[in-house]
């Protein structure tokens, strides 16, 4: 009597656990309120409002016809996710801004194959067709599993530049400096001479952002300093982060040049002499920001990398206008003619991974037309700027004329955005002008300053383009390589920049120790993917 | 003692051998009669099962090429390959090395450490005082790894931070080899309150006649501990002594993540936080895997060494 209760209570448990687990497989309806349901993922900055707060996007499930179930993940959130999400094969019908064309390369069976069905989404091929290099930043082995995006063409400049406070070199009768050693006698100006007059020895004549601990070179990493001696880095996107460069169609890493040394001595002197903190190797970005802002009245750094100047408050500050973005001055021995700029223009301008669909989508016609739409020019310049006619105005005068306006600029620096500006899965065709986008404007503005400096190397020769990429396995090799290869030299780095220690000894054994972490195998790897797409 | 250790072993081999005999029918009637038990039992047992056996399955995957397409058990059979690059990898001596560093620390300070502040607390009195001690050293128990990082790179800030301020000198968390201590003492302090409260438990058993016999013989207090608080708790001592030792390699990944700048790398990356980053960062699964599969028997082979061991030492096991 007493086993067959026992029996039955087991059976009634199992049942129920039963129950509870087919119950949590719910998935999302096919439809919604009679309209095909799409879900799109879309991976947002911080500063974005929701989905269901931006106008346009209602007007856009109008237009389609469709019911959209947004799922929205900010950047860090979404970092820990992706390769979790593609390992259990389990992603949006939409991803916008989530996937890159090798992880959909890599996984076929998950991305929909969306080069066999330009014919039913005419503006991605009307993009393709204006810019051929944009269908060859997405294409791998002849496929096409993600669409990229193209920015308002104003976008065309780095994201790096070298800003320096104009007002401090003003006051102290100083000219932009044209070399390392004017650039000394600024630094210690600017760290011993109270330009920002407070009245304290508070001043930070360079403020370089923190070593990263996976690559040598990373957005506005203190490396850019390589310009100066005429390597050419690429540090919004790309293997030049981790030392690949490329000089005359010859691949090469630049942890093995003598350059890297001399950049590593000046970072050194900089510290030694005080002109750079202490601790900037270390020091996480809340506070490496809230020192380039300082107090929001006065201006407590003197020069550092940035995108322009609102890396130092929000643009039109008393702050931000002081700095200006300036040429790099060129390296110890180093002629002026050989100096350059980043390469990360494109990079700007293109991004290769907005958006990829899901095989499984079961309104496939319904995302076909939710594409087309946000690669048109009306959703385009919405997704960028916000909704029609409230952040964004057509000149009614150039239908090919856009006006960005101040209620935009507001909503921008309250941190309430309401559009997904750069994250936008969409084109805008380079003959579409836009006035008053501040981005665009302050970053061509600060990229002008390295015209000259741009036509110092061969954009063809002297820089790895965008759409080289790796096959898997290389991909695997190189990424092996380069966590063990920066988990021994990026250590050694810091230390010879915060203490010192950098002598021909200790310089040899980094060079012998990074050739046994397979530093030249993954030269060869570039060299050979380099060469296979150049052809 | 040593008759008892030669005493003990025989008796319980004569047990055994009783348990052995009747074992069939003993089982039946055993479930007949504890019915009520072992419904209790079921859904611990089931989660057991679902969650730590059945996933196992997935550990083939270290020996498999990982296709996303093909599932977890589809792949090509590679077998030891993805062992063998992490053996031949430049990487895996330091690895081994600061992961037992970090790990060996924090487990023997955690043993000790625990052990004498409940044998100190018990020393205490007044019950108020006594509860009073034992809530504030629990307390930091509860405060979350992320928190305990910050306050970590607050206190030991060369400039501002008290701890850092009393030692001089540059920053310690970015000096590779102070890592291994920060995060020793750092666990000690968050821990050992909490810890010494089934130590406590384990003291208030202790037989009050016990402790008066020994006074009238003549014992001082240090003699009450070594004589009589210290063999009551002994064999609970030894059986979290080898539950620990199973996770010798185990070293919290979330802390020494956050931990973790450029300076102090080389001290501070450990298996744990290399797996997160070849196997989830650069999607190489099966690596990962083969890495967490490594960690794992060598985890095992420790706990089954300390029981073995203890068995044969103290007569108190696992298993």
């Amino acid at each position: 009597m007493a086993q067959n209760i026992a029996l039955k209570s087991v059976a009634i448990l199992v049942a129920a656990g039963t129950l509870v687990s087919v119950a949590g497989c719910g998935n999302s309806s096919d439809t919604v309120n009679g309209l095909p349901n799409v879900t799109v993922l879309v991976e947002k900055n911080s500063n974005q409002v929701k989905m269901s707060q931006m106008k346009w996007a209602k007007d856009l499930e109008k237009d389609c016809k469709c019911h959209i179930t947004w799922q929205e993940v900010s950047d860090n959130q979404f970092g820990n996710q992706r390769n979790a999400m593609l390992a259990a094969g389990n992603i949006a019908d939409l991803n916008i801004r989530a996937f890159h064309p090798e992880e959909a390369s890599r996984n076929p069976e998950i991305f929909e194959r969306l080069d066999q069905h330009l014919d039913k989404m005419p503006n991605v091929k009307k993009f393709f067709d204006t810019y051929p290099q944009a269908r060859k930043l997405v294409e791998v082995d002849g496929t096409i599993r993600v669409l990229p995006s193209a920015r308002y063409s104003g976008f065309l400049a780095s994201g790096q530049h070298f800003l320096i406070n104009k007002t401090w070199l003003d006051k102290l009768g100083l000219q932009v400096p044209k070399t390392w050693d004017e650039l000394r006698n600024v630094m210690e100006a600017f760290a011993t001479k109270d330009p920002n007059g407070n009245g304290k020895n508070d001043e930070i004549a360079f403020n370089p952002r923190e070593l990263s601990t996976g690559s040598i070179g990373n957005w506005w990493a203190p490396f850019l300093l390589l310009n100066s001696t005429g390597i050419v880095t690429s540090y919004n996107a790309g293997p030049s982060g981790s030392g690949i460069y490329v000089k005359d169609g010859k691949v090469a890493n630049y942890l093995q040049t003598p350059e890297l040394r001399q950049v590593i001595e000046f970072l050194r002197e900089m510290v030694e002499k005080g002109w750079a903190p202490k601790d900037w190797v270390t020091v996480k970005d809340d506070k490496y920001n809230a020192r380039n802002q300082g107090d929001g009245k006065t201006a407590q750094v003197g020069m550092a990398f940035g995108w322009d100047e609102s890396a130092f408050g929000n643009y039109g500050s008393d702050i931000a206008n002081q700095y200006v973005a300036a040429a790099i001055p060129a390296a110890d021995g180093v002629p002026w003619e050989k100096t350059v700029w980043d390469a990360s223009r494109d990079m700007n301008l293109f991004e290769d991974y907005h958006l990829s669909m899901s095989s499984k989508t079961k309104n496939k016609d319904a995302a076909y037309r939710l594409i087309n739409l946000l690669y048109s020019e009306k959703y385009s310049i919405q997704q960028e700027y916000g909704t029609l006619g409230e952040d964004v105005k057509q000149d009614p005068e150039d239908s090919k004329h856009y006006i960005v306006q101040e209620k935009f600029h507001k909503a921008q620096d309250e941190q309430k955005v309401p559009a997904l500006e750069d994250r936008l899965a969409g084109w805008i065709a380079p003959d579409i002008k836009v006035t008053n986008d501040r981005g665009a404007d302050h970053v061509a503005k600060a990229d002008a300053a390295y015209k000259e400096q741009y036509t110092h190397y061969s954009m063809d020769k002297d820089m790895m383009p965008q759409y080289v990429r790796l096959s898997d396995a290389d991909a695997n090799k190189t990424a092996n390589n380069n966590t063990a290869l920066f988990n021994y030299a990026m250590p050694v780095i810091s230390k010879w920049i915060m203490n010192g220690g950098l002598t021909d000894a200790t310089w040899k054994d980094l060079q012998t120790n990074i050739k046994k972490y397979g530093i030249d195998e993954n030269t060869e790897i570039w060299q050979k993917a380099y060469d296979k797409y150049m052809k | 003692m040593e008759t008892k250790e030669k005493a003990m072993p025989s008796t319980m081999s004569a047990t055994q051998a009783k348990k052995s005999n009747r074992s069939g029918n003993a089982k039946h009637r055993n479930f007949g009669r504890y019915w009520q038990l072992w419904v209790m039992a079921i859904p611990a047992m089931l989660f057991i099962l679902i969650f730590a056996y059945i996933p196992m399955y997935g550990v083939q995957l270290a020996f498999r090429e990982f296709d996303p397409s093909r599932g977890l058990t589809g792949g090509e059979w590679v077998g030891m390959k993805y062992f063998k690059q992490f053996f031949e990898s430049p990487l895996f001596w330091p690895l081994v090395k600061n992961t037992v560093t970090v790990s060996l620390g924090t487990l023997v300070l955690g043993f000790f450490a625990p052990i004498i502040l409940a044998l100190l607390i018990n020393q205490i009195h007044s019950e108020k005082v006594k509860s009073f001690v034992e809530t504030i050293t629990y307390m930091p128990h509860f405060i979350s790894t992320v928190v305990i990082v910050a306050m970590l790179n607050i206190f030991l800030d060369p400039k501002a931070g008290f701890i850092g301020r009393l030692l001089g000198g540059g920053n310690k968390l970015d000096n590779p080899d102070a890592i291994a201590p920060i995060y020793w003492l750092s666990e000690m302090w968050q821990h050992t309150g909490w810890n010494c409260i089934i130590y406590l438990a384990a003291l208030s058993a202790v037989d009050v006649s016990l402790y008066e016999a020994a006074k009238i013989d003549g014992a001082g207090r240090l003699q009450l501990i070594r004589y009589v608080d210290l063999p009551t708790i002994m064999p609970t001592c030894v059986i979290l002594l080898i539950l620990n030792m199973g996770s010798v390699l185990n070293v919290g990944f979330e802390k020494v993540w956050l931990m973790q700048n450029t300076m102090n790398l080389g001290g501070a990356e450990v298996i744990s936080t290399y797996t997160y980053k070849i196997g989830l960062m650069s999607f190489q699964f099966s690596y990962g895997t083969a890495i967490g599969l490594f960690n794992t028997v060598v985890n095992f082979a420790f706990l089954v060494c300390a029981n073995y061991l203890s068995s044969k030492l103290s007569d108190t096991s696992v298993f």
